[in-house]
């Protein structure tokens, strides 16, 4: 065993236990070919709750108007802006992995790549509901987009929530046809594993024939799909820097202390990434335990995400540092005057909140027993969401609710709607997901197939 | 070409030609060219002359049918049916405004006003340019007043029984009040009739009448300068108290007095007070004068002052025997009161005032409040002869056309009520059960009377106490004369019908006392009548009484020449009634309040604008001292997350008073101040507030028939702690006092132990000193400002035609808040209530400032109107994706509501938090008590009627803020061009502007290089807010000069804005 950790170029498998291609398609099919067990009906109820409340949220939000929410005077954005800029962020974590990492040629990555662009594509649709239903007047959203009106009204494109528009739909629409391109070989195994023998199974039948656009897992296939997937991996890169680079302009380019700053760009990209990484463990720490995938999805995977983890809690961190030395350095009292307030003003708790669980919780894994420990993980990863939502928090609405004019300054306190918009976006995220684990291979077959070790046509000719 | 010569061709071109008659100039074509149009299509429409039914004839019987029919359904009292515009009323030009001279009453003072008329209904209140009082400058409780004549709860017909039970015809109304006079009459009863100060000479010609007849007039104020008048007519013999030119005395000393407040008439006050602190140019500040202040509570007179002093108001007789004391080697009094002052208790007094006054002798005033002590007005006055003050005018004085009882009279009555003594009561338009002490008994007597009539427009206390309610018109509805100033006899006229079954109050007095049936037009025939007996005979014009009586009432008053009152001597001879006091433990004052003596506890306008000093709303608070705060064990720091104000419990002679307190800078310990004209009982569902409860306490509970030094001011209180605590709302934060941040976090808290909060206190302070918001100079060495040149490798826009800005002089700012009410009635802004506002949403497109500075106990204060800076590099411009916010080739940051989808980016984008936001649909969102079904208290009401039509009336969702009052520009801009001329300066006047009593705001187009405006912004003292973000905003602020000598260099360091 010595021998084997000291020897740094030995190969460690992608998938364990020798599995076959063919008990890789049975486990992973598996959760869509049975009647889901009681604790997916227990956590589907839970996650249909919390989108009702969410619905109840937005239907009072869309009758009576914002004053629902805590908004007021200075804090005009609040948990709406928080939980945009919070979901964006998670969905950044599919893209890096599926696009950036593929394109690195990290294998490690094929076992976690399907879920993880799947949670994507669900935290940009529940980042996507935010900035409409911000708006005063949600009816009047398509004013953003820049259609030719006979009224010749132009959008404005000087405004950062205008690049935002463009951003986050170019940034869904990638995501999602990246996605959609990686399921086609898997559809069609799941076109051919399904046999009609009741009239449902034949409309699943019918429904993934479509969707596998008559994948018929030819050479020439392959080959279109291989160029496919890696132009869309070559489109999806610039994205994972773009869009939360783009959407950090929403504050960098404005006026107000502690929101104007230059660091935004890369600090925004980097916690995007760190959020996103850190939703990618709490989900698939539990769909491993679910779905018995541990041998697919193993712990030396989970230990190469954990150490992305790390790594960009280290930068988000530097961040937070430089932010303060830069207002210190800086020597502009408005500019100092908002990071003295961050950290002692009536906002701290948020604040050091987001200090411990985004800064000191991920040195645990320093360790590489921690690394490799899914209860550490799991709750690391609970704690750096929690610490990233509260970044965005802080960011937000300390910096609004004390910025020029001490004669403006309030108090900010949400409402219980604020929180059932919150957990709704909660609700709506775990429905898709739920959905997802159950009708789609949460594990990309043909991609895990093509890592297995059991399955590389060998020299050999055996299977050593 | 025209061939055939011998027709005549005149006036016809026959190049063109249309038919052959035409061309062969037909008689008859000739004929029709005279008239531009068609035979038959633009005739006046003649029906009868019109033969047989024709489609015209159909036609114009179906239009007016159908007027008629729905007009019909509306009957206007006693004016039949109104047909709306089948022919356009003469003076009604749909689009156009109308403007009314008139006069409004408040708090004594008759105003002249200029009513603002749009399509015959009024929309604006502002002052009368041309009127003595008002020079174009009205209150915000006037201003405000406008509201109450569209309140969907004015009483609209007669009710009789207890409560307002049973509506009833006025028939029914007249005839039981006629039968119980009669028969009060018969029984030697007397018939009381209860009013506030009578100011008008008709109505005083009516009283005086009744007097006659059995009726007895008792007239009462809640606060006035009563104390004032009585101690000056025993010192001088003289009746009223001279009027004060404020713009003559360099030095003035303000003792407990709030005469830029509350008090008196501010807006004379203030007009005169800043005409002395103009400061463009080093040069002229010679000009400015200097303002002492010696009091207990935090007025905002107070905080205008260059020195404050602060000190108890029991104390005020000690300080100025100690004044008197140190002025004697310089000045010559009487040995009597030196004596008297010897025996004084020492008072601390300035040395500089000192200083001051014997160097400016006949170039100062002192005045003391109207609460204080009779005592301190016979010294005040006997100061002001030595010191001889030139700042009483000679011309007019101010006229009692009767004295006000006080609170004894009042309880007498009450006995002789019980007694059986009192037939019939009248309430004109007064509410003595609210105002009065409850030891005058008055409610308790009320009850024996046979029959007790309220004559009022809204319920009141008194009115649900009463058996007979009796509508009365609105000021706006009414007719009217008043004489408050000899020889100023300004007029009232209604500037719209009744809006309902209410009648003139004065009116239902006349019919008594001549013994008629109510007439609409009696009264107004009797004013008229008078004013021809007492005014037009005297003034010997040589034009008809007619042409007189409609010049008046255009002009909206008449002025006599008064021949100059000769100076009367003050006698010394109070010296016995003065005796020099010691320091109470606990002295109350009840102060005045500028929300006005409860009348106005239903107004939102008036009930939203934030308190000048404390900035809290909808509510009233003992104020006390911090020191005081600890001493009684009452929790000093109040967080925004917690404002959870302690209560305390006021005890004066057994009267005990339970409410919120809050500790405000500046107060004297040991003392408690509380204001007057709150906590209503009766008020409607906006004066009873949001829970239904009443708008704060009604600090008449400690008051009583006996008084303690005044009506309203008591020594020896027992103040306690009381239970529980009670949230008030305020615009404007407590912790804008410099270094009061720290300890409201939790890790604030947790590190204040390390001495972290000292370390970060001073860097707070720091950064509230550096931000140089409010820039500050000292009038010895003017303000010193360093402008970086910035450097931008763009050219900067070009605005080559009009290009509109505003500048405004902090040093004549009092923050007295009327401008933020004018802006409210320009552009309809809607009132949010104090939940809302408490979660911060006001609405207000303009806002005052105010910021504190130094200690806590010898605080200073500048006030900065606040309001959107039309930035050329506008921040909230170029990040509204819908481009709903744009620049105007004029300058102007324009908002184009239909286009907003409401992002609320702009505001967050907003250095200067001037964008308000629609979060609810606030028109219709105020007393809404169930959310999903309930409805607004205005909505569909009335009070839409009262929208300015020339501005847009913004629904939920949409972001708004201060336009510079586009649409007056685009007025006056639409003048000019019908004129051929380009618009001048001063043709156009936001409404801040057209509402500051101090001038201290200018607005008009910069480019002109002979405008106002223009030599403003040239001003040394000009300085832009937050210039250094380059934003570039059009609004200009002259720099607060203070003297050197007030400058505390150890709290304020910077003091000339160096940096």
């Amino acid at each position: 065993m010595s021998e084997q950790v000291k020897d740094f170029s030995k190969h460690i498998p992608l998938v364990e236990n020798n599995a076959t291609s063919a008990q890789l398609d049975d486990v992973i099919a598996a959760p869509m070919e049975k009647y889901p067990p009681i604790r997916w009906w227990i956590c589907f109820a839970v996650a249909l709750s919390l989108l009702g409340f969410g619905a109840y949220s937005l239907i009072r939000t869309v009758y009576f108007g914002i004053g629902e929410w805590g908004n007021n005077n200075p804090v005009f954005w609040a948990f709406d802006i928080v939980n945009f800029v919070f979901w964006i962020g998670i969905g950044h974590a599919g893209t890096l992995i599926s696009a950036v990492l593929f394109l690195f040629r990290q294998w490690w990555r094929n076992s976690i790549a399907r879920a993880a662009e799947a949670m994507t594509v669900f935290a940009v649709i529940c980042a996507m509901i935010f900035p409409i239903i911000h708006t005063g007047r949600p009816w009047l959203a398509h004013y953003l987009l820049p259609y030719p009106s006979e009224r010749n009204l132009w959008t404005n494109f000087t405004s950062p929530l205008e690049w935002d528009v463009f951003a986050v739909t170019t940034y869904g629409t990638v995501s999602f046809v990246f996605w959609y391109v990686g399921l086609i070989p898997d559809f069609g195994v799941m076109r051919d594993r399904t046999k009609i023998t009741t009239f449902m199974s034949g409309v699943r039948k019918y429904i993934y024939t479509v969707l596998s656009w008559g994948w018929i897992n030819s050479n020439r296939h392959w080959q279109h799909y291989e160029r496919t997937y890696l132009i869309l991996a070559g489109f999806a890169t610039p994205l994972v820097f773009s869009v939360h680079t783009i959407v950090s302009f929403d504050f960098a380019t404005s006026v107000i202390p502690g929101w104007h700053t230059t660091i935004f760009p890369p600090y925004f990209v980097a916690g995007a990434v760190f959020s996103g990484f850190a939703m990618v463990v709490s989900v698939m720490t539990i769909v491993r335990w679910a779905y018995h995938l541990e041998h697919i999805i193993t712990i030396n995977t989970l230990e190469k995400v954990n150490k992305i983890l790390m790594a960009t809690g280290l930068m988000v961190g530097y961040a937070y540092g430089m932010e303060f030395f830069i207002a210190w350095y800086g020597q502009n009292p408005n500019e100092s005057f908002v990071f003295y307030n961050r950290a002692f003003g009536p906002n701290s708790l948020g604040y050091w909140t987001m200090v411990i669980c985004n800064v000191v919780s991920p040195q645990i894994f320093w360790f590489r027993k921690a690394r490799r420990s899914i209860l550490v993980m799991s709750i690391v990863a609970i704690f750096v969401n929690i610490g990233m939502w509260y970044e965005r928090y802080t960011i937000i609405v300390s910096s609004l609710s004390r910025d020029y004019l001490q004669s403006s300054w309030d108090r900010y306190e949400f409402s219980i709607i604020d929180i059932g918009l919150l957990l709704g976006s909660f609700g709506l995220f775990f429905t898709l997901v739920l959905l997802f684990t159950r009708f789609l291979p949460v594990v990309a077959m043909s991609e895990i197939k093509a890592v297995a070790e059991n399955n590389q046509p060998t020299h050999h000719g055996d299977n050593h | 070409m025209n061939n055939n010569g011998d027709k005549d061709n005149a006036g016809v071109d026959t190049n063109y030609w249309r038919s052959f008659a035409e061309y062969f100039k037909d008689d008859s074509v000739k004929e029709e060219m005279k008239s531009e149009f068609v035979a038959g299509a633009a005739d006046d429409l003649n029906l009868s002359e019109m033969n047989g039914f024709t489609r015209r004839h159909f036609l114009a019987l179906l239009g007016t049918s159908a007027a008629l029919a729905g007009a019909g359904c509306v009957d206007y009292y006693d004016q039949g049916e109104i047909v709306p515009y089948n022919k356009k009323p003469k003076n009604v030009i749909p689009g156009v405004a109308n403007y009314f001279a008139s006069t409004m009453v408040d708090n004594g003072e008759a105003y002249g006003v200029l009513i603002k008329s749009r399509e015959g209904r009024p929309i604006k209140i502002d002052g009368n340019p041309e009127h003595p009082i008002s020079r174009g400058k009205i209150n915000s409780r006037i201003q405000a007043s406008i509201m109450g004549l569209y309140d969907p709860e004015r009483l609209q017909a007669p009710t009789e029984g207890l409560g307002g039970k049973n509506k009833i015809d006025w028939a029914k109304a007249d005839e039981k009040l006629a039968t119980a006079i009669q028969s009060a009459q018969e029984q030697k009863k007397t018939i009381a009739i209860v009013t506030h100060s009578v100011l008008s000479p008709s109505l005083n010609e009516i009283l005086n009448d009744l007097e006659t007849k059995g009726f007895k007039v008792y007239s009462y104020e809640l606060a006035s300068g009563q104390v004032r008048d009585q101690a000056w007519a025993e010192s001088s013999g003289e009746g009223a108290y001279p009027l004060i030119d404020w713009s003559q005395p360099k030095i003035i000393l303000a003792l407990e007095s709030d005469f830029l407040g509350a008090e008196g008439v501010a807006v004379e006050a203030i007009r005169g007070f800043a005409s002395n602190r103009s400061a463009l140019f080093k040069n002229k500040v010679e000009q400015f004068n200097k303002l002492y202040c010696v009091e207990g509570q935090t007025s905002v007179t107070g905080l205008n002052a260059d020195v404050r002093v602060r000190l108890s108001p029991a104390l005020q007789v000690d300080f100025v025997l100690n004044l008197i004391l140190k002025l004697k080697d310089s000045l010559a009094f009487d040995p009597a009161i030196l004596e008297l002052a010897s025996k004084a208790s020492k008072v601390e007094v300035p040395e500089n005032l000192i200083r001051d006054l014997i160097a400016n002798k006949g170039k100062s005033l002192v005045y003391a409040g109207d609460k204080v002590s009779k005592q301190v007005h016979f010294l005040v006055n006997y100061l002001n002869e030595v010191l001889e003050t030139k700042a009483y005018q000679s011309g007019s004085s101010r006229k009692h056309l009767r004295n006000l009882q006080v609170s004894s009279d009042f309880a007498s009555l009450a006995v002789e009520m019980q007694e059986g003594k009192i037939g019939v009561v009248i309430h004109l338009d007064s509410n003595p059960v609210y105002h009065l002490p409850k030891d005058t008994n008055y409610a308790v007597g009320l009850a024996k009377v046979p029959l007790t009539v309220s004559i009022t427009e809204f319920e009141n206390e008194t009115s649900v106490a009463c058996g007979l309610v009796l509508p009365a018109h609105h000021a706006l509805e009414s007719w009217g004369d008043f004489e408050t100033r000899t020889g100023l006899y300004s007029l009232q006229q209604p500037v719209l019908n009744p809006l309902y079954k209410t009648r003139q109050k004065e009116g239902v007095l006349l019919s008594l006392s001549q013994g008629v049936p109510y007439q609409e037009t009696a009264y107004r025939e009797y004013v008229k009548a008078f004013a021809q007996k007492t005014i037009f005979g005297k003034m010997g014009v040589a034009v008809s009484f007619d042409i007189f009586w409609k010049t008046a009432l255009q002009i909206g008053f008449v002025k006599l020449n008064n021949a100059a009152t000769e100076k009367k001597k003050i006698s010394t001879g109070f010296v016995s009634e003065v005796t020099p006091g010691a320091l109470p433990k606990f002295t109350v004052l009840l102060a005045s309040s500028q929300t006005g003596d409860g009348r106005l506890i239903s107004n939102g306008w008036v009930q939203e604008v934030p308190h000048p000093v404390s900035k809290v709303v909808w509510d009233n608070y003992a104020a006390i001292s911090l020191k005081t705060a600890s001493d009684l064990g009452i929790r000093k720091y109040v967080t925004p997350y917690d404002k959870n104000y302690d209560m305390l419990t006021v005890e004066v002679e057994g009267r005990k008073l339970t409410l919120p307190c809050m500790m405000l800078p500046g107060m004297a310990d040991d003392t408690v101040v509380i204001e007057l004209g709150y906590g209503r009982k009766n008020a409607g569902t906006i004066g009873m507030g949001e829970t239904g409860n009443g708008i704060g306490v009604n600090a008449v509970e400690l008051m009583s028939v006996k008084g303690g030094l005044t009506p309203w001011l008591f020594v020896n209180a027992k103040v306690s702690k009381g239970a529980g605590s009670y949230a008030l709302v305020s615009t404007q934060e407590h912790y804008s006092l410099d270094g009061e941040i720290t300890g409201e976090g939790p890790v604030g808290n947790a590190l204040a132990g390390f001495g972290a909060d000292k370390f970060l206190a001073n860097e707070v302070a720091q950064v509230v000193e550096k931000r140089g918001i409010v820039k500050e100079g000292t009038i010895e060495n003017g303000f010193h400002y360093h402008r970086h040149p910035v450097f931008s490798i763009n050219d900067l826009h070009q605005y080559p035609g009009y290009k509109w800005a505003m500048a405004i002089d902090i040093n004549k700012c009092t923050g007295c808040n009327d401008c933020i009410v004018s802006c409210n009635a320009e552009n309809n802004i809607p009132v949010v209530g104090r939940t809302q506002v408490n979660k911060g949403r006001e609405m207000h497109w303009m806002r005052i400032d105010r910021y504190f500075r130094g200690k806590t106990e010898s605080v200073k204060a500048s006030f900065q109107p606040m309001l959107c800076q039309h930035c050329d590099n506008a921040p909230c411009e170029n990040v509204c994706p819908v481009v709903a916010t744009s620049h105007s080739p004029e300058g102007l940051n324009d908002m184009a509501y239909n286009r907003c989808v409401g992002t609320r980016y702009c505001a967050n984008n907003c250095p200067y938090k001037v964008r308000r936001f629609n979060y609810y649909n606030f028109r219709n969102n105020l007393g809404r008590k169930d959310h999903w079904t309930g409805k607004g208290y205005y909505e569909g009401k009335s009070v839409e009627l009262m929208n300015n039509p020339e501005v847009t009336v913004r629904s939920r969702g949409v972001m708004e803020k201060c336009s510079f009052c586009v649409q007056r520009i685009s007025e006056a801009k639409q003048k000019a061009k019908e004129q051929g001329r380009l618009v001048r300066d001063g043709d156009v006047v936001t409404a801040c502007q057209s509402a500051c009593p101090a001038n201290a705001i200018v607005f008009g187009n910069i480019n002109d290089a002979n405008s106002e405006i223009r030599k403003w912004a040239n001003s040394d003292l000009n300085y832009k807010v937050l210039e250094e973000l380059n934003v570039r905003p059009n609004v200009n602020y002259l720099a607060k000069l203070r003297y050197e000598e007030t400058v505390d260099k150890t709290d304020h360091k910077e003091a000339s804005g160096h940096h």
